[in-house]
């Protein structure tokens, strides 16, 4: 694949060299590659950033400054790269018939605005709004590179979309050559005017955007929101390929397609939740435009301040003060709107020329189906990381969007200003990055440079054999594809770690398994992360959640006491909404408050088992109960279970348990609260024991306890548990606590209580098990741990298991607070008093 | 009215009826006590009732049968607390535990059959059994095998310190099969020519091992270190809500008669009567519920308790 792979690419690059003929242009297939390579090797996140930046650069700088020529012929090229490809993917949609509309629709629903126009013009519709969400996406994913100071903005998109602009461009070439140079020449010339009229009928929303664009006046966040949107539609155009390809190819590709619809349905949600949040915040803006606007000026010197150093370097020296005058242009909306149409229309042209030519040559590849596979993820990552953008920068938005004054209307073009305020947004947080921008800037020239070089030659080379390479040109998308995942991977860096940790918020990090014990669930060091302005989680369950998570709150008992007081206010603070049912909305309420305390740190079964208890309370409310006399039942059952099943729980096992020990015994046992309450209800008795405490070196909880033991008089010795073999022909008895009794009589306890019940084994010496939480039954499970902490190098792997599993037939006897038991009791127990519990599930 | 005296009671019960067990001797004793009783509440009849356990406890005989019986059947007849709790005065409530109490005691007279018919296919042609001590359900078991026309062969040890065996023995004989006496301590010498152990019990422990005639453990467990199927016929009303970790750990009361313990002699030298054997060395167990594995016990357990 490698190599075909680079040949697919140089020739990209120089069909966009000739079309374009733009430094810009050039400059961001070589970077592409470039930041390529490193992101397939692994590199740091820097050094994409640093390839990436030249691109991205120059299409705002093209924006911001036509005045420059340099920076103006690169941005024109960029942009209008970016919209062919968007046009490319309208093209497709319609070629492909079937399988367009599919992408029609993720396309149109994305953007929101699309109410189902015809099928041309909704491609075309489509095409900018799948570009603008495909811009968001890149923008979020693009955010959490901004590490890379000079790249921060453009870097991202650059990453993503430059390679596969590039590719396109070549693509349209090859197709439709004639139609794009004219296309690429007006959108270089900053408005074409059929170009706008076909934009602003068929989708006002990349109007605004192209609005932010066109004022390059605006500040370097404008520029960097019009580099954006230009990506956006690269994007787009990707996924649309992508998607053609993939139903062009085969039924395995049925199955990227629908990948890929879901990213693009993902993107549609977050487009809709930004759309809500932005309209929230156009009527502020509205309000506050004078304020904002100061503010705006503010930040955008902020962002000037980060962005110039970039932009001066890599290009013509744009100078802040043209980015400061920007914002009282914004002010100014039709006009900007108007220039910014044309532009997106231009742009938008192109892309589809480019979603034509790639629709064709999708056809023709047909068979890099796995690439496409990965862009499509990598799409998924990219969404993710933009939710979760997002959500965090929503003010931070706001108020850019303010400064910028969009247009009220459209709410897609605040859409994409959302998403590239963010984008700028991060950017000026990289704004640390900003110093290295110089070395980086140079690196982008040279690059640039270079890339324009690439872009000429390769553009005889295509004019050459342009037949040739149509046939190369089918497998150039997939390189494409390809290329991009590399990217955005390498892009997102931070990006992707914080995909990690969601994902360990669900299923716990699973990137690293430990060899031997790669059934287990591993342990993560970082809490779940939760959106900023997330009230799904009740504070009281956050905070639960996050002393667990840091062992304050530790133990089992202590663990499902402090659970059920937590969950108790958070039903304290409960309110029904309307035309809800109390049991079902309470329910659905609970669920991420659980997942919360379940991702903070795996629940102990005895949790489990109280949560249980406590749904299965909820579950039978009758739904014409009142609010206040729900809740009140609810919170005294709460109380009852705790009195019941853990209060009395403890006193009662003692009193049981103290009735098994002889005088004279001697007793083996962990350290255990329980079991000192044990020795002294048997010392209270009359009997005389004397205990030993095998202790385990992590956590060394037996210290206190053997301190306790000799405080109440009673003979005691203390010793590791690796030596207890010893002294176990001593032993009488052994008696252990229970983290929890499996349904086939099987005890999970402390590590180190299943070597201490073979040891009894052998010495044919009775194995006491202590049940406290009678409720704590859960199905079967054979052997298995809980892991706990764990770090590792390259060969290293360091565990620290908490609980092991200690088989029926190692224990005598159960003594539960009901009474002592055999473990051939448990099932039957279960099955009697806890049928209608654990029948929930 | 004049007292009466519950021991008495029930030492001539098991006197006149050598087929009765102990426990439904103390049954009916304790169903005599409940037809003389003069209380006039609930409260006074259940505190006499006690005591009157506690006095059949204290007889001279083995009592782990016969404290388990005289707990289920207290706990059965004083079960149905709304029946009670509906009858206007106690006399009409005595009228009610007497019912409960004959219905109670007629069941459990029951249970010999109905191990019978469980244990219908468990001795077949050419079989050689292995027994020790004298259980009323191997006879029976053995007997009604014998009619069906069963061939099979029996080894008795003798059964030391009563010497049960030869009573065994002499029973057998007198219905047909063929019998040996051995010594308690050939019981390893013979276990390999041995196709099955069949004891009775005295008490069946929650765990599912069982309190029987003292040897029983050492039968069990070389039976088990043979591989012999180890089959143990016994009443549910023998079945008691302990659980011994091992032999050091039984109560005194069952390990020897109140005679001996009131002497005050040293128990060290004393005989046990009875040794737990772990659930681990029985196969089956034959009751009037059906054939349980030890496992299931607890289970019943658990049902006729609460």
């Amino acid at each position: 694949m490698a190599p075909p792979e680079g040949s697919k690419r140089r020739k990209p690059r120089k069909r966009s060299k000739k079309r374009t003929s733009q430094s810009g242009a050039c400059a961001s297939p070589s970077p592409g590659r470039i930041p390529g390579e490193p992101l397939q090797g692994g590199g740091p996140v820097s050094v994409p950033s640093e390839v990436e930046v030249p691109k991205p650069v120059p299409l705002v700088a093209g924006h911001q400054q036509p005045n420059t020529p340099e920076k103006g012929s690169p941005q024109s090229l960029s942009p209008k790269k970016r919209t062919p490809q968007r046009s490319a993917l309208s093209a497709r949609l319609v070629k492909t018939g079937q399988p367009q509309p599919g992408v029609c629709a993720t396309g149109p629903q994305q953007p929101e605005t699309p109410k189902g126009g015809t099928s041309n013009v909704v491609l075309t519709k489509k095409s900018p709004l799948n570009g603008p969400v495909s811009k968001l996406g890149s923008a979020k994913a693009d955010s959490p590179k901004p590490k890379s100071p000079n790249t921060k903005f453009s870097s991202p998109p650059k990453l993503g979309l430059p390679p596969e602009a590039s590719e396109n461009v070549i693509t349209l070439e090859a197709d439709a050559p004639l139609e794009l140079p004219p296309q690429q020449q007006q959108t270089k010339v900053g408005s074409s005017k059929n170009q706008q009229s076909h934009r602003k009928p068929n989708s006002p929303q990349p109007t605004p955007a192209q609005d932010c664009i066109l004022p390059p006046i605006t500040t370097s966040q404008l520029l960097t929101l019009e580099t954006l949107s230009s990506f956006i539609p690269v994007v787009g155009v990707e996924k649309a390929n992508s998607l053609s390809d993939v139903k062009e190819q085969s039924t395995s590709l049925t199955k990227g397609t629908s990948d890929a619809n879901f990213i693009t349905l993902k993107s549609e949600g977050d487009k809709g939740i930004i759309m809500s949040e932005t309209n929230k915040l156009d009527n502020l803006c509205n309000l506050l435009e004078n304020i904002v606007i100061q503010h705006s000026g503010k930040e955008a010197m902020s962002n000037n301040t980060i962005k110039l150093p970039v932009a001066q370097t890599s290009q013509t020296i744009t100078g802040p003060p043209p980015v400061k005058v920007p914002p009282s242009t914004t002010d100014s909306p039709p006009t900007t709107t108007s220039q910014h149409k044309g532009e997106k229309t231009k742009e938008e042209i192109e892309c589809e020329r480019k979603g034509r030519k790639e629709a064709k040559k999708a056809k023709k590849k047909g068979g890099e189906k796995a690439k496409s596979e990965n862009d499509k993820e990598n799409y998924k990552n990219i969404n993710v990381e933009n939710k979760k953008k997002e959500s965090q920068e929503e003010k931070v938005m706001s108020m850019a969007t303010n400064t910028q004054q969009i247009q009220p209307g459209d709410q897609q073009g605040q859409l994409q200003q959302h998403t590239k305020l963010s984008v700028a947004l991060e950017g000026t947080d990289q704004s640390d990055a900003a110093g290295k921008s110089k070395a980086d800037l140079k690196r982008e020239r040279r690059e640039k440079q270079e890339a324009q070089r690439q872009a000429k030659l390769a553009a005889k080379a295509k004019q050459e054999a342009e037949k040739q390479q149509k046939g190369q040109e089918e497998a150039h998308p997939s390189n494409n594809k390809i290329r991009l995942p590399q990217k955005k991977k390498k892009l997102e860096g931070e990006g992707l770690r914080r995909l990690k940790d969601r994902k360990s918020f669900s299923k716990g990090p699973s990137d690293r398994r430990i060899p031997l014990l790669g059934h287990l669930t591993p342990y993560s060091s970082q809490p779940p992360l939760l959106p900023v302005n997330c009230d799904t989680i009740h504070p009281a369950v956050r905070t639960l959640g996050l002393k667990m998570k840091d062992r304050i709150v530790d133990g089992s008992t202590a663990r499902v006491v402090s659970t059920l007081a937590a969950l108790k206010q958070f039903i304290h603070d409960y309110r029904t909404p309307e035309s809800c049912d109390l049991s079902r909305d309470l329910a659905e309420k609970l669920l991420p408050n659980v997942a919360f305390l379940n991702g903070c740190r795996p629940q102990a079964i005895a949790m489990d088992n109280a949560i249980r208890f406590l749904k299965h309370k909820i579950n039978s409310i009758e739904p014409n109960m009142p609010e206040a006399q729900a809740k009140d039942e609810l919170r005294t059952a709460i109380d009852e279970y705790v009195q019941d099943n853990i209060n009395l729980g403890s006193s009662t096992i003692a009193s049981h348990a103290a009735m098994l020990i002889q005088d004279g015994d001697v007793i083996l046992t962990f350290g255990s609260a329980l079991v000192i309450e044990v020795v002294e209800a048997a010392c209270n008795v009359g009997r005389r024991v004397s205990v030993v405490v095998a202790d385990t070196p992590y956590p060394p909880s037996g210290a206190a306890m053997v301190k306790i033991l000799s405080a109440l008089g009673v003979t005691t010795y203390y010793r590791l548990i690796t030596d207890v073999t010893h002294i176990m022909h001593k032993v009488t008895k052994v008696v252990v606590e229970a983290e929890a009794v499996m349904m086939n009589g099987a005890v999970q306890g402390m590590c180190g209580t299943a070597s201490l019940a073979l040891a009894a084994v052998t010495h044919d010496t009775p194995f006491i098990v202590l049940y406290a939480d009678r409720v704590v039954f859960c199905p079967s499970r054979d052997y298995c741990g809980l892991l706990v902490d764990w770090r590792q190098m390259q060969k290293l792997n360091v565990v620290s298991l908490v609980y092991d599993v200690t088989p029926a037939c190692l224990v005598t006897a159960l003594v539960t607070e009901q009474s002592v038991l055999p473990t051939s009791a448990v099932p039957v127990i279960i099955r009697r008093n806890y049928a209608d519990i654990l029948g929930q599930d | 009215m004049k007292s009466f005296d519950i021991s008495a009671f029930f030492l001539k019960q098991i006197a006149s009826d050598d087929d009765m067990s102990p426990a439904i001797a103390a049954m009916k004793a304790l169903m005599e006590s409940l037809r003389l009783d003069d209380s006039t509440t609930l409260q006074e009849f259940i505190e006499k009732m006690k005591d009157a356990r506690e006095a059949l406890s204290k007889t001279d005989v083995s009592v782990v049968s016969v404290s388990s019986g005289c707990e289920l059947f207290l706990r059965f007849i004083t079960l149905s607390h709304k029946e009670l709790e509906q009858a206007a005065d106690f006399a009409s409530c005595r009228e009610i535990l007497l019912r409960r109490g004959e219905d109670f005691i007629k069941s459990m007279q029951e249970s010999r059959r109905k191990i019978l018919r469980s244990s219908n296919n468990l001795i077949k042609d050419g079989m050689v059994i292995l027994t020790h001590s004298r259980s009323r359900n191997v006879l029976a078991v053995m007997t009604e095998a014998a009619r069906q026309g069963r061939q099979f062969t029996v080894f008795v040890t003798e059964s030391q310190p009563d010497c049960s065996g030869h009573r065994v023995a002499d029973d057998l004989r007198a219905v047909g099969i063929p019998c040996t006496v051995i010594l308690d301590a050939a019981v390893g010498y013979i276990m390999e020519r041995v196709s099955a152990v069949m004891v009775g019990a005295e008490g069946v422990c929650e765990n599912g091992g069982i309190l029987n005639k003292i040897g029983s453990c050492t039968l069990a467990t070389l039976a088990h270190m043979k591989n012999k199927p180890v089959y143990v016929l016994v009443e549910s009303y023998k079945f008691i809500r302990t659980i011994p970790l091992n032999n050091s750990s039984l109560p005194k009361i069952y390990l020897h008669r109140a005679s001996v313990l009131n002497s005050g002699s040293d128990l060290i030298r004393e005989h046990p009567l009875v040794d737990y054997t772990p659930p681990e060395n029985l196969t089956l167990l034959y009751t009037d519920l059906g054939v349980l594995p030890t496992s299931a016990i607890t289970e019943h357990l658990i049902k006729l308790y609460t």
